[in-house]
């Protein structure tokens, strides 16, 4: 009895008719992280390839960081995955027995794909200089790091060295469609469920993918701005403002889709548009209206757009930004919110809604989730410590004179 | 399955018609009208190809359905894991829809809407449609839930890894996850009975025969006469999933 | 584990194997047939009657142990755990056969035309006129033979 407490307290909740088999959500919020992360992943490689593909040369002091910050944030994407499994250590079937026209199947590859050929090689080329003459410098347990992630190569001529650019740069233009690929698939896995009204659109992929560089670049603008102070550097205005603007466009973009996607449902109100309006109207109120829309969206979008032609001093327009940043990032992770657990509360039937309740603790309560989140950032002062961006030789230009 | 694809026609039409559009390499791609592409094609020849007929004229709402799947196939008794259940539909005479289900119908209804005010009231079993281009299949991503090649879809408990994207995907709400097993259970329409000649255990235990259950293939069983005597419909029909449960007397409100 | 099946793949995208295991599960209700090899006379008395259709175990539950085993005891003294219910109860008649608009269907002409007959179980005889003892159904009604 004990373990159907929480059914059996769910039961009075329940609204209307749903099928039996509803009662219970599937899907917690562990699966809400897994898009939310995965997102960040893809937002902040966008960000770095912006500066390496298209040249965008102000955006340099936030380069590396971008990459180490999508390391460390993948490393830990698949983990909420695992950890929702009922049978975890089953996991590994998805790669020796992958069903092709699954969805799910898919991400095995495409993450692996993502995590070693283009994360880890694109940012074991762009080191590997640096670390060679870091395992000159180095002594103890740093250096011996330092040797194993050089994997015994020591050629620093000029020549390597431009390889290694050229490499580089061939793996981010790899990446890019990548970074879609990973993303636009996250979104896809939603999509592609005909039997849920509110995921089965076409545009979840597209949608999931601009929200995700929005979540991306966001994250990349907090983390810079959070670090810097840290070192106690001056942060570089030029480079926040291009992260403002862009963050500014991707998000016009982002408003667009939904509300596009939005529009949609309304105008041809098809048989689930009852249940669906009832939902935003009533459960997601809160999560979707003030969360995502009004915190995560509106405010970013008008604030942002203000400070395209009206900049105030560089103090305020700093602690402008550590809020827009922090406030999208939060809309974002209520989309996630609102797209997995909005489309589980409504029965399939359409006559009526379960309700949704998590606890503290537990594998899928609010403690795990926020482990979740951070070991990502534990993962990433560690990266900084050991691989520091500004520590980097640069030739071309020095990202402490910009 | 011959039955049900009364559209050849139009399928023809719409091949030439992506033949001219997108050339001959898109027509060997895109199938029309099998969402997806590599599931077994319904097998022909004398294999058994189930399929199950409810006639919801005949069901009195007895609960007998629930109760014995339960039993027979050790369910959890809980209130929230169901193989097979009964749902009560009222219509009211002011045209809302109310609709009902405790505990699944298995300790039986009792009408809640007084006599006056009832439009119109039936039961309608629900169990898995054993659907041929089934979605939960398609989505399972280690191939642990599949179709028998009886057209009965099970799941392999050895191999589920618990993901329940089946769950999400199955739009009648047919599965669940077991709360011991840690993996996603559902309908097996009986397969250790059917196995052995036996009818499943809800078919067995309808005291009316509202529920058949029968051959697809063999044109003489039970089930293809129920078809052909009585205009059947399945539940969903736009989701396009090959659903193999048909319904006698189903109304437009039923999902 | 089952890091490589070798019955994986040999019908479709699954375990082989998984069919025979699934195949393999125990059944609980054995089935009017075998009931009948040892109640002739129920068995006999429900065929001619209005509850011909139904199967045994939908009143008695589950009997595919009690099929098996009870054999054994010719002596009329099953243990417990071999016995199977006999529901005396009205309750137990009411779930099919109480009145319920859900259960009356009006078809072409057959005004209430039903697949049971139903009774209001509330006044249908609820106690006897003269003791006021209160009637099962089956005091009149043989429930093998209604
Ligand atoms: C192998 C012979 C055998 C078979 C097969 C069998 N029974 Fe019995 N059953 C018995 C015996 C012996 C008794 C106990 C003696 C008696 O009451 O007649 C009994 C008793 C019963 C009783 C009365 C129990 C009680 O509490 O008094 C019921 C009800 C019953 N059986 C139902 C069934 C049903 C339903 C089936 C089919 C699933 C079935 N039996 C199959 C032998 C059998
Ligand atoms: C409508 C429900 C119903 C069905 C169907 C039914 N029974 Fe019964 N049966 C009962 C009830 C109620 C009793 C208890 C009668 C009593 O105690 O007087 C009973 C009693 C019995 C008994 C015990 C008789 C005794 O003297 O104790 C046996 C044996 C039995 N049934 C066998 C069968 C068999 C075999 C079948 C199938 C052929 C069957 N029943 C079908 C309701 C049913
Ligand atoms: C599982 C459902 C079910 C249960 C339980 C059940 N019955 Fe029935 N009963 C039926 C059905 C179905 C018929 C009609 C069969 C037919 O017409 O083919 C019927 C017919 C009858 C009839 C005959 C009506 C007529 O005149 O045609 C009577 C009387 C009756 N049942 C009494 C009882 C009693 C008393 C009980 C309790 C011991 C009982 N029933 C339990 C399903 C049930
Ligand atoms: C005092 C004896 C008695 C009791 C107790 C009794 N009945 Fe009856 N029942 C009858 C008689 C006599 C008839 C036939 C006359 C009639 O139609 O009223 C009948 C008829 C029926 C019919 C057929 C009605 C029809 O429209 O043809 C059903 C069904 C029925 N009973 C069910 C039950 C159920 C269920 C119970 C228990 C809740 C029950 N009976 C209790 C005596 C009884």
């Amino acid at each position: 009895m004990e373990e159907f407490k929480h059914l059996f307290e769910m039961l009075p909740k329940v609204q209307g008719y749903i099928y039996p088999n509803e009662v219970d959500l599937n899907w917690s919020i562990l699966i809400v992280l897994y898009p939310y992360i995965t997102g960040l992943v893809a937002g902040a490689f966008i960000l770095a390839s912006l500066e390496r593909v298209f040249k965008v040369k102000v955006l340099k002091p936030t380069y590396h960081l971008a990459l180490l910050t999508a390391l460390s944030f993948l490393l830990v994407a698949t983990m909420p995955l695992i950890n929702h499994l009922g049978k975890p250590m089953r996991a590994y079937e998805i790669m020796i027995t992958p069903h092709l026209t699954s969805a799910m199947a898919i991400f095995g590859f495409v993450y692996l794909w993502y995590l070693m050929v283009v994360l880890l090689l694109e940012i074991w080329f762009d080191y590997r200089k640096d670390v060679i003459i870091w395992s000159n410098q180095s002594t103890g347990i740093k250096k011996i790091i330092y040797k194993i992630i050089s994997l015994g190569t020591t050629d620093i001529s000029p020549k390597a060295v431009a390889l290694d650019n050229k490499m580089g740069y061939i793996i981010t233009i790899i990446g890019i469609p990548s970074a879609f690929l990973l993303h636009g698939y996250v979104g896809f896995i939603f999509g592609s469920i005909k039997a849920n009204p509110w995921w089965s659109t076409v545009l979840m992929p597209v949608i999931f993918l601009f929200s995700a560089m929005v979540s991306g670049i966001a994250l990349v603008m907090l983390i810079y701005m959070i670090v810097t102070r840290i070192r106690k550097m001056k942060i570089d205005m030029a480079c926040l403002d291009t992260i403002a603007k862009y963050l500014f466009y991707i998000l016009i973009l982002d408003f667009t889709l939904e509300s596009l996607d939005q529009i949609h449902r309304i105008y041809v109100s098809e048989e689930s548009f009852e249940i669906i309006n009832l939902l935003i109207s009533g459960k997601l109120y809160i999560t979707l209206f003030i969360f995502q829309v009004i915190m995560g969206t509106l405010i970013p979008l008008f604030t942002l757009g203000t400070l395209q032609f009206y900049k105030p001093a560089d103090k305020t327009r700093k602690t402008i930004y550590l809020i827009i940043s922090s406030l999208v990032l939060f809309g974002i992770f209520f989309m996630r919110w609102n797209v997995v657990i909005g489309g589980q509360l409504f029965s399939k039937s359409f006559y009526g809604f379960t309700s949704f309740k998590i606890s503290l603790i537990g594998t899928e309560g609010y403690l795990m989730a926020f482990i979740w989140l951070v070991i990502p950032l534990a993962i990433l002062s560690f990266l900084l410590w050991l691989l520091p961006p500004w520590k980097k030789q640069e030739e071309e230009y020095d990202p402490e004179s910009t | 399955m011959k039955l049900i694809n009364k559209n050849a026609n139009r399928r023809s039409f719409l091949k030439a018609g992506l033949f001219l559009a997108g050339g001959a390499a898109a027509t060997t791609l895109l199938k029309p009208y099998n969402a997806i592409a590599v599931v077994p094609e319904e097998p022909k020849g004398e294999k058994p190809w189930y399929g199950i007929g409810i006639d919801i004229d005949k069901c009195i709402g007895c609960g007998s359905c629930a109760k014995s799947c339960k039993i027979e196939n050790d369910v959890p008794m809980e209130p929230f894991f169901f193989r097979s259940w009964v749902e009560q539909y009222t219509i009211l005479n002011d045209g809302s829809v109310k609709v009902e289900s405790p505990n699944g119908g298995l300790d039986g209804f009792t009408q809640s809407v007084p006599d006056k005010d009832v439009f119109k009231s039936f039961f309608v079993p629900k169990m898995c449609n054993h659907c041929s281009k089934s979605p939960c299949t398609q989505v399972c991503p280690v191939g642990a839930t599949f179709e028998s090649p009886e057209g009965v879809v099970l799941i392999d408990e050895k191999y589920c890894i618990g993901c329940r994207y089946c769950i999400q995907a199955c739009p009648y709400g047919c599965r669940y996850l077991h709360p011991k097993k840690k993996v996603a259970d559902k309908c097996t329409l009986c397969y250790h009975r059917i196995k052995k000649g036996m009818q499943p255990a809800c078919f067995a235990n309808c005291p009316t025969g509202a529920r058949i259950f029968g051959d697809l293939h063999d044109k003489k069983s039970e089930l293809v006469r129920f078809l052909k005597d009585h205009t059947c419909m399945v539940l969903k029909p736009h989701m396009n999933t090959g659903a193999k449960l048909f319904y006698n007397s189903l109304s437009a409100e039923v999902r | 584990m089952h890091l490589s099946s070798s019955s994986f793949g040999k019908y479709g995208h699954y375990r082989a194997f998984a069919l025979n295991e699934i195949a393999g599960k125990k059944i609980k209700y054995a089935g009017e047939a075998s009931c009948v090899v040892c109640h002739k006379s129920e068995a006999n008395h429900k065929k001619k009657g209005d509850h011909a259709r139904l199967s045994c175990e939908i009143c008695h539950g589950a009997g595919s142990r009690h099929a098996s085993y009870a054999g054994n005891f010719k002596s009329k003294n099953l243990p417990d755990s071999l016995l199977l219910n006999k529901p005396v109860e009205r309750q137990f008649c009411a779930r099919c056969h109480q009145d319920n608009l859900a259960r009356v269907k009006i078809k072409c002409d057959t005004i209430n035309f039903s697949a049971v007959k139903l009774v209001n179980t509330k006044d249908h005889n609820v106690a006897d006129e003269d003791t006021r003892l209160p009637y099962k159904c089956i005091d009149c009604h043989n429930p093998h033979m209604p």
